[in-house]
Parts: structure tokens; sequence; C-alpha cells
């Protein structure tokens, strides 16, 4: 009965902060669609200029080769000047740079073409360079006179696991849900303790028969029920139905992974809440920690990619296991039968969270 | 505007910073820790993808064609071969593998031929813009392998491509995510410590001292910003020595105008902390809505991760509204480009919009009275 009237007193004051009930529905819904609507990581539309000194049927064909959706073909430079312009203003990824001659050279076999890549872009250059230059060599092949069926060569066929198309939508949307998640988890607990402290309601509770910890599974319990409602619509109406990603998996395994997941960081958010005296000291501690967390979780760098020293520190981050697990379920639409090392691991890591953020508790209380 | 109040506020606020033993640590290890983090770890660069082999042919051709990827040992991380195709696709399923390559059998026989002989390449899409370059080096391995095959046949290609990057000569990406990380820092931690500057004397209820008293909203305001701008400052400068000194990021601009846009860039971000601070009744807003505010238009819309160039049209108009893409545009101006006031100028005249439009919502929305 006590621990209900908590409950409720905690679901009030959420609902009463109505800064707070804009902010998280904004969280769940707007913020998840742009992310996922605006950015696109692969090679598309990136913007070129052609500086072209020979202005002949050949050259020209050079330029037309680069087609949308991956190129936009923005323009003829008219002199070179310009492209340090266009580079500099960051107004293109690339300019395709064509001598005069280039179509003499052409039928001589001899022909140069230049790519000038804006080297402060830096996957995009990368790409653009990747994908104009195997425009370009097919080009080469064939005008040498080779047809690739009739000739001793492989030829690749790729398969793209999960994501066929290699659309950004699919990445971006999960991993910013997954983001603001986090975010939450973090700040509300941190936030709803610091400010009992610093209203200084904290000393009511002392003396009233509540017990810290009964007082704290109450704030988790609800910011919980908050997330996962929240979760629920972010799912449903924004990636599967605006962005339109397939959600393969088990929406209610991704929905246990998500409590965990909860319990576990608000062990985080806790121990932050516990520690901090007063907002201005939680908010920066919690961005302290809330930066590593999302970054050792592998969504901006994959682990393999990280420097070695850096891959164990993995571990410790819950939302490796969280992510792994989401993209898991949503992407691959795999079961438990593939992720119970990642159940395990995020809950072996929760309790020993847990039982820290206790122990300081009840040295602050 | 008189300066004996705005002093006054810069010192209360000053003397509460210092008192604060957690705060006054942390308010300079918090912007860096992500330095350091993303500095070291941020990879753009995709390198050491787990690769796994199956060859069905079991010739020399097939050899050839395993090895020069195996070889590639700075783009994929060779984990051994498999004995069939379910097994790479379970490595992908498990997370283990994020690439694998199957030579069929008679790959060799139809070379042998003259016919082509296609080989398969499994990738894992999870990683949108991973894939896509997996896929690029795979394309670059595979027609190197052809060229070789065809070197007697065809004697030169008739045409050929170089490819020059310009301002950052090896591409190395490094430089461009360090220093791109100072921007991105400056619009984060100083809007999140302003943001609770002034709300947090709403909720305590120190803030009837202020309504009673005969300073002007523009006065408790600026004092409040100066205060957060000289915190703010020390965080520049040690983000600048970082880049320069730990990870080596080659300054080529002229540090004079780095400098005066660090000032502006504060002051932008400042500002932007202290509209939330006015608009918003408690604290938890105040925090929540910052991060959330500041992450998203830093990190994606700055162009620090994508060229706002190549961004769809509502992307790219979105990238416009938000001070980063100026920010970040202006920083690897100076770092990577040696860029001069004249190319700059136009761009920190938006700053400086910004920080018009800011300031003054802020003095709107800050009221001296109950509301």
């Amino acid at each position: 009965m006590r621990f209900l009237a908590l409950l409720k007193k905690e679901l009030l004051q959420f609902t009463r902060n109505r800064g707070l009930v804009i902010l998280v529905i904004y969280c769940f819904t707007l913020d998840v669609y742009i992310a996922g609507v605006g950015i696109d990581l692969s090679l598309k539309n990136a913007k070129f200029y052609a500086y072209d000194m020979d202005f002949s049927a050949e050259s020209r064909q050079m330029v037309s080769k680069l087609l949308p959706p991956w190129f936009a073909f923005h323009g003829y430079l008219l002199n070179d000047s310009l492209i340090d312009e266009v580079l500099l203003n960051d107004k293109a990824i690339g300019v395709v740079s064509i001598p005069s001659d280039f179509s003499k050279d052409l039928k001589k076999g001899r022909a140069r073409l230049q790519l000038l890549i804006n080297g402060s872009e830096a996957l995009m250059g990368y790409l653009f360079s990747g994908y104009a230059g195997q425009v370009f060599l097919d080009y080469s092949l064939k005008k040498a006179g080779i047809k690739k069926e009739n000739f001793p060569i492989a030829e690749e066929k790729t398969r793209v696991f999960f994501n066929p198309n290699m659309d950004s939508k699919y990445f971006m949307g999960i991993s910013e849900l997954l983001s603001v998640l986090v975010m939450l988890v973090f700040i509300l607990p941190a936030a709803a303790l610091v400010r009992e402290k610093e209203m200084g309601n904290i000393e009511m509770l002392l003396i009233s028969p509540v017990q810290p910890l009964e007082f704290m599974i109450a704030k988790v319990l609800v910011m919980a029920g908050i997330i996962i409602v929240g979760v629920t619509v972010s799912v449903f109406l924004i990636i599967k139905g605006i962005l339109a990603v397939p959600f393969r998996g088990s929406f209610l395994l991704f929905l246990l992974f998500t409590l965990v997941f909860i319990f576990t960081t608000s062990g985080f958010g806790l121990f932050i809440g516990a520690a901090a005296k007063n907002m201005l000291q939680a908010s920066q501690l919690s961005i302290l920690i809330l930066m590593p967390t999302l970054f050792l979780s592998g969504s901006w760098t994959p682990i393999e990619a990280m420097p070695a020293w850096m891959q164990p520190l993995t571990y410790i981050s819950p939302l490796k296991y969280y992510m792994d697990a989401s993209y898991g379920i949503a992407l691959k639409g795999v079961g438990l039968n593939f992720l119970w090392p990642e159940l395990l691991g995020l809950t072996v890591l929760g309790l020993i969270l847990f039982v820290l953020s206790i122990r300081l508790l009840k040295r602050v209380f | 505007m008189r300066i004996r109040q705005i002093t006054c506020i810069f010192a209360r606020e000053s003397h509460e910073f210092f008192r604060d033993k957690i705060l006054r640590v942390i308010a300079f290890a918090m912007p860096l820790s992500i330095m350091l983090i993303f500095g070291y770890g941020l990879a753009l660069d995709v390198e050491n993808v787990p690769m796994a082999i199956v060859d069905e042919d079991h010739t020399p051709a097939s050899r050839e064609l395993s090895y020069k990827f195996i070889e590639n040992k700075q783009y994929f991380d060779f984990k051994g071969f498999l004995p069939k195709v379910s097994a790479i696709e379970d490595g992908i399923l498990s997370g283990r593998l994020r690439f694998g390559l199957v030579i069929p059998s008679r790959f060799y026989e139809r070379l042998k031929e003259g016919k082509s002989s296609s080989v398969q390449v499994l990738i894992d899409g999870s990683f949108p813009s991973r894939a896509s370059v997996a896929k690029t080096y795979a394309l670059g391995i595979i027609s190197n392998f052809n060229l070789e095959r065809l070197g007697t046949m065809v004697k030169k290609l008739p045409l050929r491509v170089e490819t020059r990057y310009w301002f950052n000569e090896n591409l190395k990406q490094r430089n461009i995510t360090v220093c791109g990380l100072i921007p991105i820092i400056l619009s984060i931690a100083p809007t999140i410590l302003t943001s609770l500057l002034v709300v947090r004397e709403k909720e305590r209820g120190s803030i009837y001292n202020i309504w009673t008293s005969s300073i002007t909203k523009a006065e408790f305001l600026v004092g409040k910003q100066l205060f957060a701008l000289a915190i703010s400052m020390v965080n520049f400068f040690n983000l600048f020595l970082i880049t320069v000194l730990l990870f080596r990021v080659p300054f080529k601009g002229n540090f004079f105008l780095l400098l005066f846009w660090g000032v502006l860039y504060i002051l932008v971000s400042t500002s932007e902390g202290l509209v939330i601070s006015c608009f918003v009744k408690t604290q938890v807003v105040a925090v929540l809505g910052t991060v959330v505010i500041t992450l998203i238009p830093a990190f994606l819309y700055s162009g620090y991760l994508v060229p706002v160039s190549s961004m769809s049209a509502d992307a790219y108009l979105f990238a416009h509204a938000f001070p980063p893409y100026y920010g970040l545009s202006v920083a690897k101006g100076l770092f990577l480009k040696a860029a001069g006031f004249r190319t700059i100028f136009p761009k920190l005249l938006v700053l400086f919009l910004f920080y018009v439009i800011y300031f003054s919502l802020a003095i709107h929305f800050f009221k001296k009275r109950e509301s």
C-alpha cells in the first residue's frame, strides 16, 4: 500500500511537469524521426563539379557517367581557381578534372583524368573516389574491348544482409531510439533524486518509515513504465510506421531486453543522483558517463574498428549488449538462441551496478 | 548596462563554482573526456573488417583471389576459411563476421574456358556506411585481380584515373574527426552549463532576490553568460592544445581567427543555454532538453558525419537552421584548409546573428515577475 502511494507520487510528479512530458514525447517521436530521415551515410546525391578543358563529346560523356542517385552533377567550372573555391567552401565532394586533348589521347589509348576529392569530408570523400574510380574503370575496360561475359575475369555478386539497399534509415532510426532511451534512463532518476535533495525533501524521507530502497525502486519502476510506453509508440508509430523500417524479430523479446536494460542502467542514474549534490553536478556527471557509454556501445564505430586498448572497455557499457540485441532482434530477426550471451552480460553487469549504487546510496542516506 | 551589476553576478557565480569541489573538476573534465574518447576511438576509416572466405574451388586461381583479400590486412581482418556458405551466414547473424567471400566450384575452370565467373560477396548491412565502403574495397580487390590476369591480353587501359585529396593529403580521417570535435563539444558543454544557471535560481527561489533588485534583465543575463564564457574558454584552450599536441593535427590557419571564432561560438552556445534556462521551469527539463536539442544538430546535422552538401533537401535546410553547421565549417576551414578571413566571414556573420537572436530570445523569456 505504502509502495503504491509512492508509485502514485512519482507518476503524479512526472505528469505535472508539463515540460518534461512534452520533452519525453518529443524524444520518442520527432527526435527519432529527424535522426532517421535526414542522415544518409551511404553515397547519395554527392555533389560534384567538372573542370573540362577538352570539351569534347568524350569528355562530356565522362561527366554523364556519374549518375544519380549516387552522384549529383552541379555544373562546369570555367577556370581552375574555382576548383579551389568550391572545395574550400564545401560546395562539392569532388571535382572531375579533364585535361585538354582528352579525346585525342583517348583514341591513342593514353588518356588521363583527375578526381579531386574534398579531403575534409571524411567518409564521403572515400566513397566518392571509390565509386567514381569503379565507374571509370568499367568504361575503360569496355573501351579496351573487354566484354565482361567473354573474358576470363571474376565478377562479383554482392548480397547485403539485413538491409539490402544499405538504407541508413534502418540504422539511424534504431540507433537514435536507443540513444534517447539511454539519455532518459541516465538523467531522469538522477534528476529525480537530486531534486529531492535540493528541495530538502530527503530529510522528510529519512524520518519516514519508507525505506530508501523502496523509494528508489518506486522511482525506477515509474520511469520504466514511461519508457516502455514510449518505446512501444516509437517502434510502431515512427520506426515501423513512418520510417518503414522492418522489425523482423519478436517485439516482446525486445521489450524484455529494454526492461533489463532500464534496470541495469538506472543503476548509473541512481549512482549519479546519489553522488551529486545539485543539478549542475548531476548534469555534468551524467554527460561525463553518458558519452562514453554511448560511444563504447559500438553504435558510432563498430567495436572491431576501435583501438585495441579500447575494445575490452566496451564490455562495461550496458548499451553494447542492449544495442547488439536490439539490432539482432529488429534487423536480423534472431531470437534468444543467438542473444542469450547479451542477456547474460546485461544481467550480470546490471546486478553489479545496482548493488554498487545501493551501497553508495546507503552511505548517502 | 552597468559594469558593477554584471561583475557582481559574475563574481557570485564564480564563488559558487569554485566552492563546489565536484563541479569545479567535472566542468573541465567532461569536455576533455569526450575529446579523448571520440578522438581516439571514433574511426570513420573502415578497417579490420572481420572477414571469412569459403573456397569451393581449391585451385590456384581461387587461392590467388583469396590471398588478395587476406593480404589486405589494413582493410580486412581474415578470420579463416569456412567450409560452407551457411557458416558465413551464421557468423554475420551472430555478429562475429561482417564480410564474406564465396568462390564457387568451377571458378578456375570457367576462367580457363575464357568465360567470366562470378564470386559472391556477403556483407553485413547493419552499418550501412561501412557496408558500402567494404563493398568498394571488394570491388577494388577483384578489379585488381582481373587486371593482373588480363595483363597479357590488354597492354594498356585507355583511361587512367588519378585521385588527389585536397586539404588532407592522405585522407587522414583522424585529423578531420578530431578537429571537428572542438565545435561539437563547444556546442554541447557550454550550453548544458548555462542552461541551469537561471532555472536553478527559479527552482531554489533565490530568483526573488533578482526580481526585487534594481538589476536589469540584460545585466543579469550578461553576467551569467560571461561566467559561462570564462569557464568555456578554458575548455576551448584545453581542447585546442589536445588537438594540436596530443593528436598532432596540424593547425594550418590563423590562431587569432580561431580564437575570435571560439569566443563567438561559445557566446552562441551559452545564449542558447540561456534561452532554455529562461524558458523552462525545472532543472530536469533544462538538462534533458539541452542534451536532446544540442546533441543531434551537433553530431548529425553539422556535417561532421555526413557532408551537408549531399543531404536531402529538408535535412539541408535543417542543418542550416542550427549553429553547429557554421561552427564546424569554420573550424575545419581554419584547421585543415588555412582559410582566410574572407572565406569564413559569411559564416562568422551568421553565427553573430544566431548570438543576437538567441540572446534577445533569452531576454524575452526571462520574466522579472511571477508568471
